[in-house]
C-alpha cells in the first residue's frame, strides 16, 4: 500500500467521522440559556389588547406545540425595543410559514403610565403580521410579580401624571415559553436574527417531539 | 493578457477613486453615508438616526452636535445605548446569565479616530430626535452634523419603517 493510498483512506475516514458528528442528533446551537429549576409563567396575570374583544385576560402559554415569545418593553423606547422587535420579525421571516404560524409574540409594557393597551397592540402590528399579544398587567403588583418571576428588571424614572418625557431602563431579554407555560429559554438583547431563527427552529422541533 | 489588462484598469480605477476620496479634504476628511431613521411606531415621541461616519483625515476628530429643522424635531441629542449591571443586582438576585440593563446615555461627543469608520447603529451610538414630528416612511429630512475639526456637514436622512 502506497503512502498516497493510506492518505486517501485516512481522508475518507475523516470525512465519514465528520459526517457522523454532524448528523449525530447533537442539540442544535441555541442562543441564550435555559433556567434550572424550570420556571412557569402561566399563572401570571396579563390583559391582552390584541385579542378580540380587546382587554381579555391573557395566560402566558404558547398555542399547542408552539412557542410564545415574551418581552418586557415600552413604546417610547427609541432604540432597543424597535431593534429587538425588528430582529425578531426578521428571524420569523427566516422560518418556513408553517413554523412561523406556531410562534406568537407578546410585549408587556413596563411603562403603563404612558402606554395604553391599544397602543401596545398597534405597536406590535407595526412589526408583525399575525400572532401578537399587546399586553398590560392588570395592576402594578401583577407587573412586579411578572418581572420577579422572570427576573426581568426595569427602572422607570420618577415622573408626574401626564409627563411624556422620562427615561426607562430595562433588561430587554426575550423569553420563550411553551404551550404549558414553562419557560424554555431566554436570550439577551443583541442576539442576531439568524441566531434567533436557529433557536426558534430548535425549540419548535423540541415541542413537536415531546 | 487581456485579463491582466482588465485587472490593471480596475486597479487603476480603484486607486483613482480612493485618491479622489482622500483628496476631499476641504472639510477635514469626514464622509457621512447611509443616514436613516426608524419611524417611531405609535406614540414614541422620539426617533433615532443611524449613519456611518468615516474620518478620512490624518487627525482624530469628534462629532460634537447634530441638528434638524424645527419642523422635524424640537431637540436633538447624541446618545449611546449601553448595558449596565444594575446596582440592585447583588448577591441573592444574581444568577447565571443575569442580563444587564439596557439604558440610553446622552454623550458629549462621539470620537472619530483618524482613518476609521464609526457606525452609529441600533444598539450603539445614535442621534436622538426628541419631540419629533410624525415622520412619513419614505420621506427624507436634512441633518446637519458638527465636528470639532471638520466643521459642519449636511446629510439627507431616509425615514424607514423597520
Amino acid at each position: 500500500m502506497t503512502a498516497r493510498r493510506v492518505a486517501t483512506i485516512l481522508f475518507v475516514l475523516g470525512l465519514v467521522a465528520l459526517a457522523a458528528c454532524g448528523g449525530g442528533g447533537a442539540a442544535p446551537d441555541l442562543a441564550g440559556f435555559e433556567r434550572t429549576p424550570a420556571v412557569h409563567v402561566d399563572d401570571l396575570k396579563f390583559v391582552d389588547y390584541s385579542a378580540n374583544p380587546a382587554g381579555a385576560p391573557f395566560t402566558a402559554k404558547a398555542s399547542a406545540d408552539g412557542v410564545l415569545l415574551l418581552y418586557f418593553g415600552y413604546l417610547s423606547c427609541p432604540d432597543v425595543c424597535p431593534l429587538t422587535m425588528s430582529d425578531l420579525s426578521q428571524a420569523l421571516q427566516d422560518l418556513p410559514a408553517a413554523d412561523r404560524a406556531r410562534v406568537s409574540v407578546a410585549l408587556v409594557t413596563v411603562d403603563p403610565d404612558r402606554d395604553s393597551g391599544a397602543e401596545v397592540a398597534a405597536y406590535l402590528d407595526h412589526f408583525f403580521d399575525a400572532n401578537t399579544h399587546g399586553l398590560r398587567a392588570p395592576d402594578d403588583a401583577a407587573l412586579r410579580a411578572a418581572g420577579e418571576r422572570l427576573n426581568a428588571q426595569w427602572t422607570v424614572a420618577p415622573h408626574q401624571p401626564g409627563d411624556e418625557d422620562y427615561e426607562v431602563s430595562h433588561t430587554a431579554v426575550t423569553y420563550a415559553v411553551d404551550d404549558t407555560g414553562r419557560l424554555l429559554r431566554e436570550w439577551p438583547f443583541g442576539t442576531p436574527p439568524d441566531a434567533v431563527a436557529r433557536t426558534l427552529r430548535g425549540l419548535l422541533d423540541q415541542q413537536r417531539s415531546t | 493578457m487581456k485579463r491582466i489588462g482588465l485587472l490593471l484598469a480596475l486597479g487603476l480605477a480603484a486607486a483613482l477613486v480612493a485618491a479622489g476620496c482622500g483628496s476631499d479634504d476641504g472639510d477635514g476628511g469626514i464622509t457621512v453615508t447611509g443616514a436613516w431613521s426608524r419611524k417611531s411606531p405609535m406614540v414614541a415621541n422620539a426617533a433615532a438616526v443611524y449613519l456611518d461616519v468615516r474620518n478620512t483625515g490624518d487627525a482624530d476628530d469628534q462629532l460634537v452636535s447634530a441638528s434638524v429643522p424645527p419642523t422635524v424635531a424640537k431637540k436633538v441629542e447624541l446618545h449611546e445605548t449601553v448595558a449596565e449591571t444594575p446596582a440592585t443586582m447583588t448577591g441573592a438576585t444574581t444568577m447565571p446569565g443575569a442580563a444587564p440593563m439596557m439604558t440610553m446615555k446622552p454623550v458629549e461627543a462621539i470620537d472619530l479616530p483618524a482613518g476609521r469608520t464609526v457606525q452609529l447603529k441600533p444598539g450603539g451610538y445614535h442621534i436622538m430626535l426628541l419631540d419629533v414630528a410624525d415622520l412619513r416612511v419614505g420621506s427624507t429630512f436634512e441633518l446637519t452634523l458638527e465636528f470639532a475639526n471638520a466643521g459642519k456637514t449636511t446629510t439627507e436622512v431616509e425615514v424607514r419603517a423597520r
